[in-house]
C-alpha cells in the first residue's frame, strides 16, 4: 500500500466512524402511567416463596426490583435449607430471562419444526424488543427492557407489543383447543409424564385429569432416581421413604457413595446438617467418613476417605455388622473392596464407640446391580447401632400439612421402560410431557425417540426447549415458578412437616401460562369440567382446606401469613419406624457389562453440584462455574487417574475416544487423581441434542465435534451407558458399564475443554494424590 | 489536486473525524468523554416538558415529582398520574388568555399529553407512560444511592434536603431542556467529580464506597 492509499483509507475510516456516531445513544426511561403502590423505584420488594429447581423444596426469598426478579436467596428458618440456597437455586433467575424460553404456544404441523404462527409471534416480540429503546440491562444476550407490570401478557400499549399481545391472544385459545382435541382422542390411552416441578397440588390436579380421562396416574420421571434406596429402606425401616438423617446431632456419619452435597434429594439440607454437626456444638465435632469409588465433594471435607472398587460399598457395611446379621470379617471386606484391613478395623472401632451414628448410602451405591442388598446393609448399620428413632440418628418423615401435597413417588426405570414399550407398540394415543424431558432418564441404548414417534399426539409443557419438546406436536410453555402459584413438600425427611406455598413474585415475562390454567381450560373443552376457573383459584381452594385457619380475614389471616412466610411449617417427625435388623446374605458381587479385556475401565458417571441430574445445564452461570473437584466448565470431559493417563500416554487436554459396547464419545482428558486406575469419570447429563444454546450440541459446546463424528448418537454419557436394570428395585444400574479409552493423537480444539484451574494436575499439586485414593495420611483419626 | 493538498485534506478529515467520534459517539458517552447532545444543549424529549416553567414559574418543588429522592436509591420519574393531578383539573386551554398559564407553543406540548401522541400516554389510554430520554446514566459498576447523598449533605454540610439537587444536576430550575450543563462541582459527572465532593465532606474514598 502506498502513502496515498493509506491516507484515503484513513480518511474513509474516520468518516465512517464519525457517521457511526450519528445515532441516538440515549437510554430511555419509561414512566408509569399509574405507579403500582408496592413499588418504590430502586428499592426491592421481597416475596417468600419456594425454589422448584430440584425436588428438595427449599424455601426461597425472591428479591424483586420494579417488577423484575433479580435475586433468589434461601429463606431463613426454613426446615429444609435454613437460609442457604444451592447454586442451582441461585441460577434460577436465569431461567426467568432465558433467551431460549418458548415465547408462547406453538401448534406444530411438522414435529420438530416451529409452526408459522409461533414464528410470527417470535418475530413480533423481537421487533417489540428492538423498538423498546436501548435495553437498560443485559442478562446474557437477553434484552430486559420490557415488563408488563401487573398486567397479564403484553399490554404495554406500544404498537409492537400490542401486536404481540394480539397474536398471543389468538394463539392460546387455538393451542388449548388443540390440547382438548388431543385429550379427547387419547382418553384412556393418555400417558402423562411429569417432572420434579409437578408436585403437591399440581400433581393432584393432573391426577384428577387422568382419572376423568380414564388414564393411568401421572408417572413421575426422575433421571437416575432413588428407587433402590426406597426399596432397601422399606425392608429395614418398614416404610419406603428417605428418612430424616439428623446429621446435626450425630457424632459420626458414614457416607457410602460421595454425594451428600451434590446429588441427594436435599443437598442444602444435608449441607446445613453437616455444618451443624461440625461446628454447632460446644464440645463435640462430629466426624464424617466417606466410603466411595470417586473422591468427590463430600470426601474433600471428610475426615477420611476409604476407597473401594466400584460396587463393593456394601461389603464395608457388612464388615461393621455382627456375624449373626450377616457380618463379614474386615479381612474379607478388604479383599472384596481393595481397601486396607487397617482402615476397615479403624472404621469399625469408631462405629462401635461413637454414638449416635448415621450410615447413609447414596446414588453411587444405587447405580450398581447389587444396589438393594448393599443399601440394605447400609441401612442395617443404623438399626444395629441403635440409631433409628433417635435424636442424632434416623427419624421418620413427618406427613405434609395437607394430604394432597404428599410428594409423589418417582417411577423406576423398569416402569418407565414398560411405558415406553407401550408407546412403541402403539398403545399410547396421547402423551403429555409436563415439565419433563424423558430422554434424561433413558440411556441412548433404548430407542425412546422411535417409541415416541409412534404416539399420534404429543404435547410438551416445557419452559425451555429440550429433546422431549423437540418431538412434540404442541408446545404449551409453562410459567416458571417465579410467575405462578404452586406448593411443594420435600422429598426426604427434614425434621418438620413442610408445606411450601409458591406465589408469583413477578408477571410472566413471555406469553407462558401455568400448566393448571391450560389443563383446566382444555379439560373443560374436552367435556371434563374440573371445577376451577384457573390455577390461582385452584390453589386458593386447596389451601382453604386448612380452614378454619386460613379463611380468617384481615392482614393477619393465616393465608396472608402463609404468603408472608412462604407456607406452613410444623416441627416434628412422623410416627416411629418399626425397624428390624435383617439377616444379610454374603455380599453380592456387582455385575458389569463389557469384556474386561477389551473394555478395561469402569465407567463412573459423575454427578456434581453444578448440574446434578442435568437440571441446570441450560443455565449459563452453572455451565460457567467450574466443577468443584476438577474445575471443568462448559460441557463434559473424561477423568483419568494419573497412572491410567500415563499408561495411555495422554495428558490434560488430549482428546480420547471413550467407547462402550453401546456407543462412543470424543472427550478431552482431565487427569484426576481421585479415581482408581481402572475407572474413568464422566459428568452426567450435561448435554442435549435439542436443548438451549447453552446445553445442546447445536449450541456450540464441546460436543459439536462429537456430533459431527457421531451424528445422531447424542453427546452425553448416556450414549455410553448400558441398559442394565437392578433386578429388585427396577432402577437403572447406570454404573455397570465398562469402557475402553483410545487416544486420538489430537488435543481437544481450543476452548472446547475449559478448566478454570489447572491445579488438579498432579505434577502441579503433589500433595493431592497422596491425600486421596488408597493413601490414608490422615489415618487413624479421632 | 496535488499530493500535498490531498495529504492535508486527508489529515484534516482524520483529525476532525476522530474529534467528532470522541465527542459524540456512544463509546465516548459511556467513557465520559462525550460533549454530545446530552450535554451541549439538552435533550429533545417526547414532550417539551420545561423544568423552568414548573419549578421557577409555578413554584413546584423538585420532590413533588421526584418523590423518592430522599428515600430510595433513585429519584424516580413521576408517573402520569402525578401530571394529571394538576392537568386534569386545570384546563390550560381556557386559561390561555388572561391567566397566561400556557403559551400557544406550550399548549401544543400539553395537548400531546392530554389528547395523545405516539409513545405518550393520554387520559383515554393510560396504559403506558412517556418514554423519556435518559439524561443521567451512570455506568453499571457504580452505585449511587440518592437518599444517602441527600441525608449525608444534610447532616455533614447542613444542607436542607430537597435543595441540594443543583450540586450535581446544575440549576435545573432554569432549564427548559435538561442536559448535563453542570453545577458547582460538575461540568460532567466523572469519577473525579465524585471524589472531589467526597474529599470535601470527608466521605469515604475507598473504591468500594462507590464501585460495586
Amino acid at each position: 500500500m502506498d502513502r496515498r492509499d493509506f491516507l484515503k483509507l484513513s480518511g474513509l475510516t474516520a468518516s465512517a466512524l464519525a457517521l457511526g456516531a450519528c445515532q441516538d445513544y440515549n437510554a430511555r426511561l419509561e414512566a408509569y402511567a399509574v405507579r403500582p403502590e408496592e413499588i418504590v423505584p430502586g428499592m426491592p420488594t421481597y416475596f417468600a416463596t419456594a425454589c422448584e429447581m430440584c425436588p428438595a423444596a427449599c424455601g426461597a426469598m425472591a428479591r424483586v426490583l420494579e417488577g423484575r426478579v433479580v435475586k433468589l436467596e434461601g429463606l431463613l428458618d426454613h426446615p429444609v435449607n435454613h437460609g442457604g440456597l444451592c447454586a442451582l437455586g441461585q441460577a434460577s433467575v436465569q431461567l426467568e430471562y432465558h433467551p431460549d424460553r418458548f415465547y408462547g404456544p406453538d401448534i406444530r404441523t411438522t414435529r420438530g419444526q416451529p409452526g408459522t404462527a409461533y414464528l410470527t409471534l417470535k418475530r413480533t416480540i423481537h421487533a417489540a424488543f428492538a423498538a423498546t429503546s436501548r435495553p437498560t440491562k443485559l442478562v446474557d444476550n437477553m434484552k430486559v427492557g420490557v415488563m408488563s407490570f401487573g398486567k397479564p401478557d403484553f399490554k404495554l400499549g406500544d404498537r409492537e407489543w400490542a401486536d404481540a399481545h394480539a397474536q398471543t391472544a389468538q394463539l392460546w385459545p387455538a393451542a388449548i383447543s388443540r390440547l382438548a382435541s388431543g385429550l379427547a382422542s387419547g382418553r384412556g390411552a393418555t400417558l402423562i409424564l411429569v417432572g420434579h416441578q409437578i408436585r403437591g397440588h399440581r400433581y393432584s390436579l393432573l391426577a384428577r385429569l387422568a382419572t376423568v380421562l380414564g388414564a393411568p396416574a401421572p408417572v413421575v420421571v426422575e433421571p437416575f432416581g432413588d428407587e433402590a434406596i426406597r426399596v432397601a429402606n422399606a425392608a429395614v425401616y418398614g416404610r419406603p421413604e428417605i428418612p430424616t438423617y439428623d446429621l446435626a446431632n450425630s457424632e459420626l456419619v458414614i457416607l457410602f457413595g460421595d454425594d451428600l452435597f451434590t446429588s441427594g434429594l436435599a443437598p442444602t439440607h444435608y449441607t446445613w446438617g453437616y455444618g451443624a454437626m461440625r461446628r454447632a456444638r460446644q464440645d463435640i465435632r462430629g466426624k464424617l467418613i466417606v466410603v466411595g469409588t470417586r473422591f468427590g465433594e463430600a470426601a474433600a471435607v471428610a475426615d477420611a476417605f476409604i476407597a473401594v472398587k466400584p460396587g463393593t460399598h456394601g461389603a464395608i457395611a457388612q464388615a461393621l455388622l455382627p456375624p449373626a446379621s450377616g457380618g463379614i470379617s474386615p479381612a474379607a471386606a478388604a479383599s472384596l473392596t481393595g481397601s486396607s484391613q487397617d482402615q476397615i478395623e479403624e472404621l469399625a472401632r469408631l462405629y462401635r464407640t461413637l454414638k449416635p451414628v448415621i450410615a447413609l448410602g447414596g446414588t453411587e451405591v444405587a447405580a450398581q446391580t447389587n444396589a438393594v442388598p448393599a443399601l440394605t446393609a447400609i441401612a442395617a448399620l443404623n438399626v444395629a447401632a441403635g440409631s433409628v428413632n433417635r435424636t442424632g440418628g434416623v427419624l421418620a418423615v413427618a406427613p405434609p400439612p395437607l394430604a394432597g401435597m404428599a410428594p409423589p413417588a418417582s417411577a423406576s426405570y423398569r416402569v418407565l421402560r414398560d411405558w415406553a414399550d407401550k408407546m412403541a407398540a402403539g398403545a399410547i394415543r396421547s402423551l403429555l410431557l409436563v415439565n419433563v424431558d424423558p430422554f434424561m432418564a433413558f440411556p441412548e441404548a433404548y430407542d425412546l425417540r422411535g417409541a415416541m414417534g409412534k404416539v399420534p399426539f404429543i404435547a410438551s409443557f416445557s419452559t425451555l426447549p429440550d429433546d422431549g419438546s423437540a418431538l412434540a406436536d404442541l408446545i404449551l410453555p409453562d410459567s416458571t415458578f417465579l410467575e405462578r402459584w404452586g406448593d411443594s413438600t420435600p422429598a426426604v425427611g427434614v425434621g418438620a412437616a413442610v408445606g411450601n406455598l409458591i406465589q408469583p413474585p413477578v408477571d410472566p415475562f413471555f406469553a407462558a401460562r401455568p400448566v393448571e390454567d391450560v389443563i383446566l381450560a382444555a379439560a373443560k373443552q374436552a367435556g371434563h369440567d374440573l371445577g376451577y376457573a384457573d390455577g390461582e383459584a385452584y390453589f386458593k381452594a386447596m389451601w382453604a382446606k386448612l380452614a378454619p385457619d386460613i379463611s380468617a380475614p384481615g392482614t393477619q389471616s393465616p393465608w396472608v401469613k402463609a404468603l408472608r412466610v412462604g407456607g406452613i411449617r410444623r416441627a416434628g417427625n412422623g410416627p416411629d419406624f418399626a425397624a428390624h435388623l435383617p439377616t444379610l446374605a454374603p455380599p453380592e458381587a456387582p455385575a458389569f457389562r463389557g469384556d474386561p479385556a477389551t473394555r478395561p475401565f469402569h465407567l463412573v458417571p459423575v454427578r456434581s453440584s453444578r448440574y446434578r441430574n442435568g437440571l441446570g445445564t441450560a443455565l449459563p452461570w452453572l455451565q460457567e462455574w467450574g466443577d468443584p473437584m476438577v474445575t471443568g466448565a462448559w460441557g463434559g470431559w473424561v477423568e483419568l487417574s494419573p497412572k491410567a493417563a500415563a499408561k495411555l500416554g495422554v495428558s490434560q487436554y488430549d482428546e480420547v475416544k471413550v467407547e462402550s459396547d453401546r456407543g462412543s464419545l470424543l472427550l478431552g482428558v482431565v487427569v484426576y487423581p481421585g479415581l482408581p486406575e481402572d475407572a474413568v469419570g464422566i459428568p452426567l447429563n450435561y448435554s442435549r441434542i435439542h436443548g438451549t444454546r447453552y446445553d445442546s450440541a447445536a449450541g456450540g459446546t464441546i460436543w459439536e465435534a462429537t456430533q459431527k463424528t457421531d451424528p445422531g448418537r447424542g453427546a452425553d454419557v448416556r450414549a455410553l451407558i448400558e441398559e442394565v436394570i437392578e433386578p429388585r428395585s427396577g432402577q437403572l444400574a447406570w454404573g455397570s458399564t465398562r469402557v475402553s479409552v483410545t487416544p486420538t493423537g489430537r488435543q481437544v480444539p481450543p476452548g472446547k475443554l475449559v478448566l478454570v484451574s489447572k491445579s488438579v494436575q498432579p505434577q502441579e499439586n503433589p500433595a493431592l494424590p497422596h491425600a486421596i485414593h488408597r493413601e490414608f495420611k490422615v489415618w487413624p483419626i479421632g | 489536486m496535488n499530493r500535498n493538498a490531498l495529504a492535508v485534506v486527508a489529515l484534516v478529515v482524520i483529525v476532525l473525524g476522530g474529534l467528532v467520534y470522541f465527542m459524540y459517539s456512544e463509546h465516548a458517552h459511556e467513557t465520559g468523554w462525550s460533549v454530545g447532545p446530552a450535554h451541549a444543549k439538552g435533550l429533545v424529549q417526547p414532550i417539551a416538558f420545561s423544568h423552568r416553567i414548573h419549578v421557577t414559574v409555578r413554584g413546584i418543588s423538585c420532590t413533588y415529582c421526584h418523590q423518592f429522592v430522599d428515600t430510595a436509591n433513585v429519584a424516580g420519574i413521576p408517573p402520569m398520574e402525578t401530571c394529571l393531578a394538576c392537568h386534569k383539573t386545570l384546563d390550560t386551554s381556557k386559561l390561555l388568555g388572561d391567566a397566561k398559564i400556557a403559551t400557544a407553543a406550550e399548549q401544543v406540548e400539553i395537548d400531546k399529553f392530554m389528547t395523545g401522541a405516539p409513545g405518550v400516554a393520554t387520559l383515554k389510554n393510560p396504559d403506558h407512560g412517556v418514554r423519556w430520554l435518559r439524561v443521567y446514566d451512570l455506568v453499571d459498576h457504580v452505585h449511587f444511592p440518592h437518599r444517602v447523598h441527600i441525608w449525608a449533605l444534610a447532616t455533614r454540610a447542613g444542607k436542607t434536603p430537597g435543595t441540594t439537587c443543583y450540586l450535581c444536576h446544575g440549576d435545573v430550575a432554569k432549564m427548559d431542556r435538561v442536559g448535563q450543563f453542570g453545577g458547582p462541582y460538575t461540568d460532567l459527572i466523572r469519577m473525579g467529580t465524585c471524589l472531589a465532593c467526597h474529599a470535601k465532606y470527608r466521605a469515604g474514598t475507598d473504591c468500594v464506597e462507590c464501585h460495586k
